[in-house]
């Protein structure tokens, strides 16, 4: 069942106002028929006392009652009296409905239609009063059906008030959703207006705003991404296409068709090595990437990883150098091993001839520090915040030549930030850039490894 | 018609010029800003095809540098298709884009139509006496009959078609039919065009004497 606030809002002040009606009204009826009691036991005390005071005992004549002829009317229809002597017999009895005898207990009673009152009399007599309170019940009786229809008119009109004022309450809420419902269908830019809700709900549309932010920060991180991987696949389809259109203009010798198929292969590998990032990223994305942790050997990971670079920078004419102290992770050695390749690679592709690049692998504070320092060509420092950034490149065309999509350093902190550590960078334009490593060192390398071990060239 | 194509992928520069010059067109290639500004500070091009992402100058400077000199058309190659992208482009002065990938025919065909709209000569077709000038089908005829010419015949004919009742001076038909790595000796277009009047007739085109030549003044 669907719960609305309105109902319930509805439901919990029916339900009070009902129990304080309830209590009214029970208590108004009943001290009216408290009231209208004590006032036919008034009347009948007091003519039980008169009765007991108009009683005689006359030793000749027998008991003697002298009231007037006019006593039983004045108490109306229905009215009774009985007197009994000591001896139980019946004195004098009159009116509509007196009992035979009496009950024996002095005070006030109910029987059937009758209220009665019995008192002790001159020498053991007893002495009964009573009269029909058909009357009174009914006014009673029409007391509370007044009281009750009352009642439930207010209930009535009080819940169809709160309605209304529980509607009315909860309209803001209403044109809120109605607000949140146009800006979810149509774009995401617009958002709620926080200072023109009221009190109680600008948190829910601050709430709102700060998740519709990060929704289209969401988006618009997923349409750039989307926009960069179709821009980076544009250039080497455009080449197959011009290549394969141009060729075909016309017969063409074997030398010239081997070139333009070699072309379209060059293209074909770039777009490979873009669709490889891609999917690696997409699967990272997909929260996919959960990893296959096992102790690694970093020192000699980093060493073979980066021997295997050597003839590229040697080729390049630029100095390799690594330094690793025995360290051990928890993570996926392949994965480990591609962050080394990309940023020694990227270290010996950004440099200059005669440069140098230094790996250096070190505990350091119960960390495992990663450092690939090069002397190349730098990064501007209005890039820096951006090259961990997918597709970002410092000059897009000039990286293409050096054979980038701009994936490797995305895939790298990917691969960093999964294994729980960190990357960061500091560069001067000119001088060269400094990537750092961080990951979290597992328990075999805080025994070992502190204190630096010889270095190896 | 002497085009400059501004492109640092070698693999499609490459097959951009093969295209473009077996259409006819004499064509030069620049890989990087620096060479396309001083290429366009050189010659006076018949067209511009750029492509926005370049080495050492952004597209969008190189544009905007000569748009400030002159009104040579350019068509822009661009890997964005995003609208507001187009939008920026042709408002920064660019007359035509054409979004990677491509056809060569396409681009082709937006070329020598910019071309055409350039010497305010929208026509594809130019007709003078008994000769017309297809420049799309890029053949001329005379009484109606198919005309052989060489490319570079046809190059000067549709030049000098183009620049109807224009003096074009020898230096001019260099500049505009020839490329950069084509050698010419300074006789070669007397040559030419001395055939073109065997072909064509002699009132095709007139010389003025010291000046250069003229065609329906």
């Amino acid at each position: 069942m669907r719960r609305s606030i309105r109902g319930s809002l509805l439901g919990w002040y029916g339900a009070l106002l009902t129990a304080v009606l309830a209590a009214f009204g029970g208590g108004l009826f009943w001290q009216a028929a408290a009231a209208v009691r004590a006032g036919v036991d008034a009347e009948l005390d007091g003519r039980a006392q008169a009765i007991v005071a108009a009683l005689e005992w006359d030793p000749r004549e027998g008991w003697e009652l002298d009231l007037r002829d006019d006593f039983l009317r004045g108490a109306g229809e229905g009215a009774h009296f009985g007197i009994w002597d000591a001896g139980g017999r019946e004195v004098r009895r009159g009116g509509a409905g007196a009992p035979e005898r009496p009950s024996g207990r002095t005070g006030v009673r109910e029987r059937g239609e009758y209220r009665e009152v019995e008192r002790a009399g001159p020498e053991g007599t007893t002495v009964l009063v009573g009269r029909s309170i058909a009357p009174e019940r009914a006014r009673l009786a029409t007391l509370r059906a007044r009281v009750l229809g009352a009642g439930l008119g207010v209930l009535a009109l009080a819940l169809l008030v709160g309605g209304w004022i529980a509607r009315r309450g909860l309209a803001p809420v209403e044109d809120l959703a109605a607000a949140a419902g146009r800006i979810t269908e149509r774009d995401l830019s617009t958002r709620l207006d926080v200072a023109g809700a009221p009190a109680e709900l600008r948190g829910l549309a601050s709430a709102f705003n700060a998740a519709l932010e990060r929704l289209a920060a969401a988006f618009a991180r997923q349409a750039r991404f989307t926009a960069d991987a179709s821009h980076e696949l544009r250039t080497p389809v455009s080449i197959i296409r011009a290549q394969a259109e141009s060729a075909l203009r016309r017969d063409r010798t074997p030398e010239e068709y081997r070139r333009t198929l070699e072309a379209c292969l060059r293209a074909a590998e770039r777009m490979t090595g873009i669709l490889e990032g891609l999917l690696r990223l997409a699967r990272a994305d997909a929260g996919d990437g959960a990893l296959a942790r096992a102790p690694v050997e970093l020192a000699p990971l980093v060493e073979e990883t980066t021997a295997l670079l050597r003839a590229d920078a040697a080729a390049r004419g630029v100095g390799l150098r690594c330094t690793a102290t025995p360290a051990t992770v928890h993570g996926e050695a392949p994965l480990l091993s591609e962050v080394v390749t990309n940023l020694v690679s990227n270290a010996v592709r950004y440099n200059r001839p005669g440069g140098r690049v230094d790996v250096t692998l070190a505990p350091r504070n119960g960390e495992v520090e990663l450092r690939v320092a090069d002397t190349g060509v730098g990064i501007p420092a209005d890039a820096l915040p951006h090259v961990f950034e997918r597709f970002f490149r410092v000059d897009p065309a000039r990286s293409r030549e050096r054979g980038g999509a701009g994936l490797g350093l995305a895939i790298t902190r990917w691969i960093v930030e999964a294994h729980g550590g960190s990357l960061g960078v500091e560069s001067r334009e000119g001088e060269g850039s400094t990537f750092t490593v961080r990951l979290p060192a597992s328990e075999g390398s805080r025994r070992h490894g502190v204190g630096p071990v010889p270095a190896r060239a | 018609m002497r085009i400059l194509v501004v492109e640092d992928e070698p693999d499609l520069s490459r097959a951009l010029r093969q295209a473009l010059e077996e259409e006819g067109f004499a064509c030069d290639v620049a890989t990087d800003g620096e060479t396309a500004a001083f290429d366009l500070e050189s010659w006076d091009y018949d067209a511009v095809c750029l492509d926005l992402m370049l080495p050492g100058c952004d597209g969008r400077t190189l544009l905007a540098r000569l748009r400030e000199r002159k009104p040579t058309p350019v068509l822009v190659l661009t890997a964005r298709d995003a609208l507001d992208d187009k939008v920026a482009l042709l408002d920064a002065g660019a007359d035509d884009y054409l979004t990677k990938p491509f056809e060569l025919a396409e681009l082709i065909a937006r070329l020598r139509a910019l071309i055409r709209r350039a010497a305010n000569r929208p026509e594809p077709a130019l007709a003078f006496g008994e000769v017309r000038v297809d420049t799309v089908a890029r053949a001329v005829t005379r009484r109606g009959r198919p005309v052989a010419l060489s490319p570079k015949e046809y190059a000067i004919v549709e030049y000098l078609a183009r620049h109807r009742g224009e003096l074009v001076t020898r230096t001019m038909i260099y500049g505009h039919v020839y490329d950069e790595r084509e050698d010419t000796l300074s006789n070669v277009v007397d040559v030419y065009v001395s055939n073109i009047r065997r072909k064509l007739g002699r009132d095709f085109v007139r010389t003025r004497r010291g000046a250069g030549y003229i065609v329906d003044a």
